[in-house]
C-alpha cells in the first residue's frame, strides 16, 4: 500500500520533472548574470574603476537626475493617480490606458518621439528652443519612461482606499485635501513607496531614449548606463566595475523597498483590519 | 420636529429609484429594509457624500442640504457623527489617534480624545491599532470617534454587523445605552430585527427606495402597511 503510493508519487514527480526543470532553468538564467557580474571584479578593481575619469561624473549625474525625475513624478503623478483612481468616466479610463503607453513602447522609439517634440523643429521650439543633448533631455527621458510605473502602482493603491474612510474623515472635520493627505496617502503608502522604488530603478537604468534624445556627453548627459556603453568600447574591466556599482545601487533599492514594505505592514497599514467587512 | 431629522431625498441610482421622505425625533430611529432598498445610500447622502440624490436634509432646524435652494453643506460642515458599515476606522492610526482625528490638532486634541475613551470605558485601547482589536472593541472606538466631535446627530450603518452572535447581544445593549446617554438624534440602519427592540424608538421601513411604513414597533406589528413590513416584523410575533 505505502509502496504503491510511494511509486505513484515517484511517477508523478518524474512527470513533473520537465516542468520543474524549465522553471529552474529560467531562474538560473535570471540570477546567473548577476552572480557572474558580482564575481567579475575584485574590490580593488572596483575601487580603481571608481577613479576612472568617466565614472564619478556619470554616477553624480545619474543620482542627481534620477532624484529630480523621481521628484517630478511624485509631485505630478500622485494627483494624477488619485484622479484616475477616483473617476469613473471614460475620459479617466482613456488617460489611465495612455499613461501606461511608455511601458510597452520601446525606449528607442520614445527617444525618437521626444526628439520630434523637443527638437529644433518641434512644436515647442519657438518658446523653449531645442532641448536635445541637454541635461533637460536626460530628465525628460527619465520621467517619460519611469512615471508609468509609479502612476500604475499609485492608482492601484488609491483604488484600495475605502470610500467610507474618506467620508468619515470629512464628517470629522477634514477638508477633501486634508482627507487625502491624512487618510488616503497613509493608507496607500505601501503602494506609493513600491511604485516610487520601481520608478526610480527604471529611471536609473534608462538608456535607449536618453542616448537618442540627450546623447552621451561626458559630465553633461552621460549617465551611468551610458558610461557603461562608453567605457565598454575601450576597457571592459571599467565597464564591468561601473555595471557593478549600478548593480549595488539596484540591489540596495530592492532591499530597502522590501524592508520599507515590511515595516509598514508591521505598523498595520496593510493588515486590512478596521475597515474590512 | 425641530429637535430631530427631516429628510427628503430623491433620484435615480442605477436601477433603483429613490424617493424617501421622513421625519425622525430625538430618540434613536431605526431604518430597516431588505438589501438594495437604498438604506446605505440615504445615510451617505445625509452624511454629505455626493450620491447624486437631490432633496432636503434638515437636522435640529439647521439645513444641511436643499438642492432646490442651492444649499449643500460639505460633510465637514454638517456636524454629524457617521459610523459606516465596516466602521471605517483609519487602519494606520491608534484608537486614540482615530478618536483625536476630529478633535483638532496637538496635545489638546489627544487629551479630549482620551477623555472620550474614558467615558466609553475603553481607555485601555488607546495605543492599539484597529487590526489588533476585537470586533466589539473596534465598534466602541468607532462610536467614540463619532461622539468625540460633539455631533448634532449620529448616523450608524449596520453598527453590529461585524460582530458574532454572542458579542452582538452584549454590544447591542451597550450601544442602546450610549445612544440614550448621548442625547443626540440617531439614525441606525439595520437588517437585524433584534436591534429594533433594543434600540428603537421609531422605525422607518425602506423598500425599493421608498418608505413603506413609519411608526413604533407595536404600531407596525399591529397594522403592517405592506406585505414586506408584515414579513419583516413576523419573527417578533
Amino acid at each position: 500500500m505505502t509502496g504503491e503510493r510511494l511509486s505513484r508519487g515517484l511517477r508523478g514527480g518524474l512527470r513533473a520533472l520537465p516542468v520543474v526543470g524549465l522553471g529552474i532553468g529560467l531562474w538560473v538564467l535570471l540570477v546567473l548574470p548577476v552572480v557572474a557580474l558580482a564575481l567579475a571584479s575584485s574590490p580593488g578593481e572596483l575601487w580603481d574603476a571608481l577613479g576612472h575619469p568617466k565614472v564619478l561624473p556619470a554616477l553624480g549625474l545619474s543620482l542627481q537626475t534620477t532624484a529630480l525625475s523621481l521628484g517630478v513624478v511624485l509631485v505630478a503623478g500622485t494627483p494624477l493617480a488619485w484622479w484616475i483612481a477616483r473617476s469613473r468616466g471614460s475620459v479617466a479610463r482613456l488617460v489611465e490606458i495612455t499613461v501606461e503607453l511608455p511601458i510597452v513602447i520601446p525606449p528607442a522609439v520614445i527617444g525618437i518621439a521626444l526628439l520630434l517634440v523637443f527638437g529644433r523643429h518641434g512644436p515647442l521650439a519657438p518658446w523653449i528652443g531645442s532641448l536635445v543633448f541637454t541635461r533637460w533631455a536626460v530628465l525628460i527621458a527619465q520621467v517619460v519612461v519611469a512615471a508609468p510605473f509609479y502612476v500604475q502602482s499609485a492608482v492601484a493603491g488609491f483604488r484600495g482606499v475605502d470610500d467610507d474612510l474618506l467620508l468619515v474623515a470629512r464628517t470629522l472635520g477634514a477638508t477633501s485635501r486634508q482627507a487625502f493627505l491624512r487618510v488616503a496617502v497613509p493608507v496607500a503608502l505601501p503602494a506609493l513607496l513600491g511604485g516610487a522604488a520601481l520608478c526610480w530603478a527604471r529611471a536609473l537604468g534608462e538608456f535607449g531614449a536618453t542616448l537618442l534624445f540627450a546623447g552621451s556627453y561626458e559630465g553633461k548627459t552621460q549617465t551611468m548606463p551610458l558610461a557603461i556603453y562608453a567605457t565598454f568600447e575601450g576597457d571592459l574591466r571599467v565597464a564591468i566595475a561601473v555595471a557593478l556599482v549600478l548593480l549595488l545601487v539596484a540591489l540596495l533599492t530592492l532591499v530597502m523597498a522590501r524592508a520599507g514594505r515590511r515595516w509598514l505592514a508591521r505598523s498595520a497599514a496593510s493588515a486590512g483590519g478596521g475597515h474590512g467587512r | 420636529m425641530s429637535e430631530g431629522w427631516r429628510v427628503e431625498l430623491r433620484g435615480r441610482l442605477g436601477a433603483l429609484t429613490v424617493d424617501v421622505s421622513f421625519e425622525a425625533g430625538g430618540d434613536p430611529t431605526v431604518i430597516i429594509g431588505p438589501n438594495g432598498a437604498g438604506k446605505t445610500t440615504v445615510l451617505r447622502a445625509i452624511a454629505g457624500a455626493r450620491t447624486g440624490l437631490e432633496g432636503r436634509v434638515v437636522l435640529r432646524g439647521r439645513t444641511l442640504m436643499d438642492t432646490a435652494a442651492g444649499i449643500f453643506r460639505p460633510p465637514e460642515d454638517r456636524r454629524i457623527g457617521y459610523v459606516p458599515q465596516g466602521l471605517g476606522l483609519f487602519p494606520h492610526l491608534s484608537a486614540l489617534d482615530n478618536v483625536a482625528f476630529g478633535c483638532g490638532r496637538g496635545a489638546e486634541a489627544r487629551e479630549r480624545a482620551r477623555e472620550v475613551l474614558r467615558r466609553l470605558d475603553i481607555e485601555a485601547l488607546a495605543d492599539r491599532l484597529p487590526h489588533a482589536m476585537s470586533g466589539g472593541e473596534r465598534q466602541r472606538v468607532a462610536l467614540a470617534r463619532a461622539l468625540a466631535i460633539e455631533p448634532e446627530g449620529l448616523l450608524l450603518d449596520e453598527p453590529l454587523s461585524a460582530l458574532d452572535v454572542g458579542k452582538r447581544r452584549q454590544t447591542r445593549a451597550l450601544l442602546a445605552q450610549h445612544l440614550q446617554a448621548a442625547e443626540r438624534p440617531a439614525l441606525v440602519v439595520t437588517h437585524d430585527l433584534r436591534d429594533l427592540l433594543v434600540l428603537g424608538g421609531e422605525i422607518v421601513v425602506l423598500d425599493e427606495g421608498r418608505v413603506a411604513q413609519r411608526g413604533s414597533v407595536e404600531a407596525l406589528a399591529r397594522k403592517p402597511a405592506t406585505e414586506l413590513v408584515a414579513e419583516l416584523l413576523e419573527p417578533l410575533g
